[in-house]
């Protein structure tokens, strides 16, 4: 999922210094559920690098549905106008 | 807006099975047809023999699993779904606890259902888009449901060795060395 980014000044809020690779997580009472997390610049451009590569290779990968596909869809997805419900003609198809 | 991940009510056949019955007109009961092997028969000899089954079905919520083909084939692609009032206190537990891989829990605050839910990966449906009300009564958020489709091809076994190698010697080939610092 692509990760918006929001730009706050940094007099407005008390940052820690972080290091290229370290993530600090804020949490208020429980470390178990962080309300967020910090990382430096750089490794926020890696991760977005990342997913861009994942996304892409994602698409590259896609099968398309071409007029082929469709057409087969159609044909063999799509039941016959009418079956056969004459008793006597299920009898004789099914050899019963 | 897609519905992937969403939480629908949709009409749910349940899959042909022996004894299998076949509609004969409205002058007699259905035909009970006890092994499969007259029908395959049928179909080997040619002329196309196409009858009408007689198939249990119920209208039920089920969970889309992927919509990416609805356009183009006019069905979603959906999940079944568990009833807590079917399960024991204790096998509700475990699902609520998500011990159960196959069965993943529906947080009930989230979903305007009846009672308490678990998609089930064994339950896959195809379902045609006149057969659905695509009202979601919720949905799944974008991790849920990748948590949730990841599951699903693991549950099935499909090898996706040879595609996770691909993807791997493209991302080594576009980065070498790995992301700067």
């Amino acid at each position: 999922m692509p990760v918006s980014r929001r730009y706050v000044l940094g007099n407005s809020v008390r940052i820690p210094k972080v290091n290229p690779g370290e993530a600090i997580l804020v949490g208020r009472y429980n470390k178990d559920t962080p309300k967020a997390a910090i990382i430096a610049p750089e490794d926020l451009d890696a991760l977005e690098e990342s997913q861009m590569l994942l996304t892409r290779i994602e698409q590259a990968l896609e099968i398309h549905a071409d007029s082929l596909t469709l057409k087969a869809h159609a044909l063999e997805e799509t039941p016959n106008e009418s079956s056969i419900t004459d008793p006597e003609a299920i009898v004789a198809a099914l050899g019963l | 807006m897609s519905l992937a991940g969403a939480v629908v009510w949709a009409v749910a056949p349940f899959v042909p099975q022996a004894p299998f019955r076949i509609y004969a007109g409205e002058e007699r009961p259905p035909f009970k047809i006890p092994q499969v092997v007259p029908l395959i028969h049928a179909g080997r000899s040619g002329g196309d023999n196409q009858f009408d089954f007689i198939v249990p079905g119920k209208s039920r919520p089920v969970l889309i699993l992927a919509d990416k083909r609805t356009q183009d084939l006019g069905e979603y692609l959906a999940l079944r779904l568990l009833r807590f009032s079917k399960l024991s206190q204790q096998e509700q537990e475990d699902v609520r606890a998500q011990r159960h891989e196959s069965l993943f829990y529906l947080k009930p605050e989230r979903f305007s259902l009846p009672e308490e839910n678990a998609a089930m990966l064994s339950g896959l449906l195809r379902v045609h888009v006149s057969a659905v009300d695509p009202s979601p009564c919720g949905r799944l958020d974008a991790y849920e449901l990748r948590t949730v489709q990841e599951r699903f091809l693991r549950f099935y076994s499909f090898d996706l060795r040879a595609l996770l190698q691909i993807a791997a010697e493209q991302m080594a080939r576009k980065n070498p060395s790995g992301p700067d610092r």
